[in-house]
C-alpha cells in the first residue's frame, strides 16, 4: 500500500505533450522486482503453504465479512441475528456503496476525490431550497439543476486537474470544504427537511425489505465489474493510473480518461445526496463530510481483496460489508459510539497491513 | 592485461591463494520463484571476477545477497578466511569491506550530485555546519577522475544515465579508500559491480574498464563484475563463473575461453545451441537479397526539429531495418518520440505511407498504422504490474472486442500464440510483467508489435539490459516482421548491436545527420567513427 501512494504522489506532474523517453530518465538496466529478476524456478516442497498465503491474500478481507456476521450473531442473537437488522444494514449503507463506486473509478486512475462530500452536501442543499423557496419549482426541476450543478463540479475539478495540472489530491480537497461551505450559505448553516415526496417515494421504496437505494448500489457495483472486465477503457482506466506514460505513448485517452472518472465521480456523488435526502428527512450540507473515512477505507479494503493490488468493482462492495458489518454490529452491542470510529480506522490499517504481511513480497529489508 | 596469479590457474581448479570470498549452498527464494539453488562458488583475492549467465539466472540476486540486500533462505558466507554472517544491508556496509555498485544505481534523483555523493560524510565547520564549498570542490575533484565534468549542485535526475553510473562508481571508489584506511589488510576488500557499463556509451566503456583494472592492480582490491557484455567479460576479468537456474555452471579461466564458448554460457545455451541461432549478420545479408527490387517508401521526414535535433531528413523503406543512433545527447534519442508526437515538433514533415503527419499525439501515430514500442520498459513501454496479456494487448483491444465486449478467451489464445512464438517462458499470460526477467519482458513488449499489422514499427532501445539469447531472438524476430513487408526504425546507443540486424544506420551529432552507413560500411567502428568525428560545432551535451 505504502508503494501505491507513493506511486500516486507523483500524479498530475508529468507533462504530457512532452513525455519522451529522455535517456536520462531511464533506469539503467532492468530493476525488476526481486521475483522477476531471481528467474522462474518454481520452487518446490513449498507449493502447499503458498497456496494457503496467496489464499489468504486475496480473500482475508472477504473472509471478514462471514467472521463479523458469526462474531455479532454469537453475541447479539436476539437483536443482530434478524432479518429486520440485514435489512437495515443494507438499505442504509446504500450511500455509502454509491460514494464508494465513485472512489473507486477515480483511485484506479491515479487520482483522488475528496470532493464527493461537499458535492454530496450542495447537491442536497440546491434540491431542498428550490422547492422550498421558489414557487412552482417541482421536484423533477429541482433534481435536475442540482444534477448540472454536480456535473459542473465535476467539470471544474477536471478542468483544474488536466488543464491547469494542479494534483487532483489538492483541486478535489479544496472543492470539497468550497462546496460545503456554498450548501451552507444556501441553506443559511441550517438542518432543512426534504420537501420532495417524489425522492421520499422513490428512494424509501423497499423490495424484500431492503431499500431500493441499495439496488442502485448494487447495480452500479455489478456495471462497474462488467466495465473493469469486460470493456475497453475500463482496462484503460486500469493503464492510466498503473503506467500513464506508457498508456499515452500506447495512444490511450490518458486525459480524457482521467477528466471521465473525475465527472462521473461527481455524479456518483449527486446520485448519493438524492439518495440521503429521500431516506432521511432532514439534511444538512455538511452530512456528506463524515464519509470521507468510509468510502476511502471501504475502497482500499477492496483493493486487498478479491483482485488483489487492483482496485476492483467487488473489492469495494466487499470493504462496504465489512464497515457496515462492523459498525451495525457494535451499534446493536450498544458500546459507545467513538468505538465506531476506533473500528473505521482500525479496521483499514489493520487489514492492509494484514494483506500485506501475507503477500510476502517485500521481503527487501529497506521496505 | 592479465597481472597477478590468475592466469596460472588451469581449467577449473581453484588455486592456492587466498580466497576472498566464498559462498556455500547459497539459497534464496521470493515466494514459488528460486533464484538460487545452492550457490556456491569461490572468488580469489586479488582477482577480477566476472559473473555471467542469461536473464534470471541469479546473478542479480547473487549481488543483492552480497550487498546485505536480502537475507537468504540458507547458505554460508566466508570473507578473506572468517565466516561472515547476512547482517542487513546497513549493518552489512559497516561490518564487512564489501563496496556495491548496484544496476539500478541507487541514487536519489530528486537529490544533488553533491548530497548524493557525500550524504553521512559531510565534513562539518563551527557550529556543526557544513561547508559547502569544500563539499562541492571535492566532489567536482572526485568525478573529474572519472572523466565527468559536472557541476555538484546539479540533481542527479537532471543527469543521463552514464553520469549517474559514474557518480555511484566514484562514490564506491571513496568508500573502497575509507575502508582502506580503517583496515589492517589494506587489500582485503572486494568491490562488486552491477553491470556498470549497460547505461554507458560505447566511447566511453574503455576508459571506464581501466579505471576498473587500475584500482584491481594498484590497489590489490578484488573485483567482481557482473555483466551482459562478453567483451568486457573477455577484456576485464581474470576468470569467471556462469550461473545457470541458480546454480553454478562452472568458473573458468578467461584467456582459456573463446568468444563464442563465453556468448555460449552467458546465453545459457551449450556451445552447439549458439551456433544454431543468432548469426544476426546472417539474417542481414539474406534480408538485404530478397529485397533487391524497388522497394515502397514507408517514412518520409524532412527538416524535422525539436529540442534537440535540428533540422534532419532520412527515409525508410519497407522491409528495412533502419538503426539511428549518434552520442548520448545527440537527439538521436528523441527521434522516436518526435515521430509520434509525443514530444512537441517545432517544425518538419512527417509522411508515412504517402500522408502527412499533422497531428503530433501518440494515438493518430497509431491510427496512421504505426507502432512505437518506447525504451524503457519500467515507465514507458510496459506496465510492470499488469499482465503479459495486457501489456501485449495495450492500446489494441478492438480485435478482442466484440459488441462492445472483451473476448478474455481469444485474447488469451492470441497472447499465449505469440508467447510460444516468441519462446516467452512460462508461458502464462495472466503472470504479470514484473515477474518475468527483462529479456522476456522486452520479448513481450516485441509481442505487441507483432500482433499488429503495422506498416511501421518504431522501437526505442530494443535490447537494452538483455542477455546475448534474447537479443538474438529479438533480431530475428525483427527481421521476420520486415519480411512480412513492415519497416523497422531502431533508435540505440548499443554501437556494436546495429551492425548486427541495421540494414541502414544513420548518425545524429549535435541534432543533424553526419552520415548515413548501409550495407557493408554497417560497422561498430564506422558508427564510432561518425559518432566522434569532429562535429560541425560543438555540443555541451555530446561531451559525456
Amino acid at each position: 500500500m505504502m508503494k501505491f501512494m507513493g506511486m500516486r504522489s507523483e500524479t498530475g506532474r508529468e507533462h504530457e505533450n512532452e513525455i519522451q523517453g529522455d535517456p536520462m530518465s531511464k533506469p539503467s538496466g532492468q530493476a525488476v522486482s526481486p521475483a522477476g529478476r531471481a528467474g522462474l524456478t518454481a520452487a518446490s516442497g513449498q507449493g502447499g503453504q503458498q497456496a494457503v498465503r496467496s489464499f489468504l491474500k486475496r480473500y482475508l478481507v472477504a473472509i471478514l465479512v462471514p467472521l463479523l456476521l458469526i462474531l455479532f450473531s454469537i453475541l447479539a442473537p436476539s437483536t443482530f441475528l434478524t432479518a429486520n437488522n440485514f435489512q437495515t444494514i443494507l438499505t442504509t449503507n446504500a450511500v455509502l456503496i454509491i460514494l464508494a463506486v465513485g472512489e473507486t473509478i477515480v483511485l484506479v486512475t491515479g487520482e483522488f476525490d475528496f470532493s464527493f462530500g461537499g458535492t454530496l452536501g450542495i447537491s442536497a442543499a440546491i434540491v431542498v431550497m428550490m422547492i422550498t423557496n421558489m414557487h412552482g419549482v417541482n421536484s423533477a426541476e429541482a433534481i435536475t439543476v442540482s444534477f448540472l450543478a454536480a456535473l459542473f463540479i465535476g467539470i471544474l475539478n477536471a478542468f483544474f486537474v488536466i488543464v491547469l495540472r494542479v494534483k487532483s489530491f489538492i483541486v478535489t480537497l479544496g472543492m470539497g470544504t468550497l462546496t460545503t461551505g456554498i450548501g451552507l450559505g444556501i441553506t443559511g448553516s441550517q438542518t432543512v427537511s426534504n420537501p420532495s415526496k417524489f425522492l421520499t417515494t422513490v428512494m424509501t421504496k423497499h423490495i424484500f425489505g431492503v431499500g431500493l437505494p441499495f439496488f442502485y448500489g448494487l447495480i452500479m457495483v455489478i456495471g462497474l465489474w462488467v466495465v473493469f472486465e469486460f470493456v475497453k477503457t475500463g482496462r484503460n482506466m486500469y493503464f492510466v493510473g498503473e503506467g500513464r506514460k506508457a498508456a499515452f505513448l500506447a495512444g490511450i485517452h490518458v486525459n480524457r480518461i482521467r477528466a471521465g472518472v473525475l465527472i462521473l465521480s461527481s455524479v456518483c456523488a449527486w446520485l448519493a445526496g438524492m439518495v440521503m435526502l429521500g431516506q432521511t428527512t432532514a439534511v444538512d450540507a455538511t452530512y456528506g463530510g463524515p464519509y470521507l473515512l468510509p468510502v476511502f477505507a471501504a475502497v482500499f479494503l477492496g483493493f486487498t481483496t478479491i483482485r488483489s493490488g487492483r482496485f476492483n468493482a467487488l473489492g469495494t462492495f466487499v470493504g462496504v460489508l465489512v464497515l457496515a458489518i462492523g459498525s451495525t454490529g457494535l451499534e446493536v452491542l450498544s458500546v459507545p459510539s467513538w468505538i465506531t470510529q476506533v473500528f473505521d480506522g482500525g479496521v483499514l490499517v489493520i487489514a492492509v497491513a494484514l494483506a500485506n504481511i501475507l503477500g510476502g513480497e517485500r521481503i527487501d529489508q529497506w521496505a | 592485461m592479465v597481472g597477478g596469479f590468475a592466469l596460472e590457474l588451469k581449467g577449473r581448479e581453484m588455486v592456492a591463494g587466498q580466497v576472498a570470498l566464498e559462498v556455500k549452498g547459497l539459497s534464496m527464494r521470493f515466494g514459488p520463484v528460486t533464484a538460487l539453488d545452492g550457490l556456491s562458488l569461490k572468488i580469489e583475492q586479488g582477482e577480477i571476477h566476472g559473473v555471467v549467465g542469461h536473464n534470471g539466472s541469479g546473478k542479480s540476486t547473487f549481488v543483492e545477497v552480497l550487498a546485505g540486500s536480502h537475507v537468504p533462505n540458507d547458505g554460508q558466507m566466508e570473507l578473506f578466511g572468517n565466516p561472515a554472517d547476512f547482517p542487513g544491508a546497513s549493518r552489512a556496509r559497516e561490518k564487512y569491506p564489501l563496496i556495491v555498485v548496484h544496476q539500478d544505481v541507487g541514487l536519489v534523483g530528486s537529490m544533488s550530485v553533491v548530497d548524493n555523493f557525500r550524504v553521512n560524510r559531510f565534513k562539518r565547520g563551527a557550529a556543526g555546519a557544513i561547508r559547502w564549498h569544500a563539499e562541492h570542490e571535492l566532489t567536482r575533484q572526485r568525478l573529474l577522475a572519472l572523466g565527468v565534468d559536472i557541476d555538484p549542485k546539479t540533481l542527479v535526475e537532471d543527469l543521463s544515465s552514464s553520469d549517474q553510473m559514474l557518480i555511484s562508481v566514484a562514490r564506491a571508489l571513496m568508500d573502497l579508500e575509507e575502508i582502506r584506511e580503517r583496515a589492517v589488510h589494506k587489500d582485503q576488500a572486494i568491490l562488486i559491480l552491477d553491470e556498470p557499463t549497460s547505461s554507458l556509451p560505447s566511447g566511453t566503456v574503455d576508459s571506464f574498464l581501466d579505471t576498473i583494472r587500475d584500482v584491481n592492480r594498484n590497489l590489490g582490491t578484488t573485483v567482481i563484475i557482473v555483466s551482459h557484455n562478453p567483451r568486457e567479460i573477455m577484456s576485464l576479468s581474470h576468470r569467471f563463473s556462469a550461473l545457470k537456474n541458480g546454480l553454478l555452471v562452472g568458473t573458468y579461466v578467461t584467456g582459456q575461453v573463446n568468444y563464442p564458448e563465453l556468448a555460449a554460457l552467458m546465453a545459457g545455451q551449450s556451445g552447439k545451441d549458439f551456433e544454431a541461432s543468432g548469426h544476426a549478420g546472417e539474417l542481414r545479408s539474406r534480408a538485404r537479397i530478397s529485397n533487391s527490387q524497388e522497394p515502397a517508401k514507408v517514412l518520409s521526414v524532412s527538416n524535422l526539429i525539436g529540442r534537440r535535433v535540428k533540422g534532419i531528413d532520412f527515409e525508410v523503406s519497407a522491409g528495412e531495418i533502419v538503426g539511428i543512433t549518434g552520442l548520448l545527447g545527440s537527439g538521436y534519442e528523441d527521434i522516436p518520440y518526435l515521430l509520434c508526437g509525443s514530444q512537441a515538433r517545432e517544425s518538419g514533415q512527417v509522411v508515412l505511407k504517402d500522408k502527412e503527419l499533422h497531428k503530433t499525439n501518440p494515438r493518430s501515430f497509431k491510427e496512421a498504422g504505426a507502432v512505437l514500442l518506447p525504451g524503457d520498459r519500467q515507465l514507458t513501454s510496459g506496465i510492470q504490474t499488469a499482465t503479459v496479456r495486457e501489456n501485449m494487448t495495450m492500446g489494441h483491444l478492438s480485435p478482442f472486442t466484440k459488441r462492445g465486449l472483451l473476448r478474455h478467451r481469444k485474447e488469451r489464445h492470441t497472447v499465449a500464440g505469440m508467447m510460444g512464438r516468441l519462446r516467452i517462458s512460462p508461458e502464462n499470460p495472466d503472470r504479470p510483467l514484473n515477474e518475468f526477467s527483462g529479456g522476456q519482458q522486452q520479448k513481450s513488449l516485441i509481442g505487441r508489435c507483432l500482433l499488429r499489422s503495422a506498416s511501421l514499427i518504431v522501437i526505442d532501445e530494443p535490447c537494452t539490459g538483455i542477455d546475448v539469447g534474447a537479443r538474438n531472438e529479438i533480431h530475428s524476430t525483427l527481421r521476420e516482421i520486415t519480411n512480412s513487408g513492415s519497416a523497422v526504425v531502431i533508435t540505440s546507443c548499443q554501437y556494436e548491436e546495429l551492425p548486427m540486424i541495421c540494414d541502414r544506420v544513420v548518425v545524429l551529432q549535435s541534432g543533424q545527420v553526419v552520415g548515413e552507413l548501409s550495407g557493408d560500411e554497417v560497422t561498430e567502428e564506422r558508427i564510432l567513427k561518425l559518432c566522434y568525428m569532429d562535429a560541425p560545432q560543438s555540443s555541451q551535451e555530446s561531451k559525456v
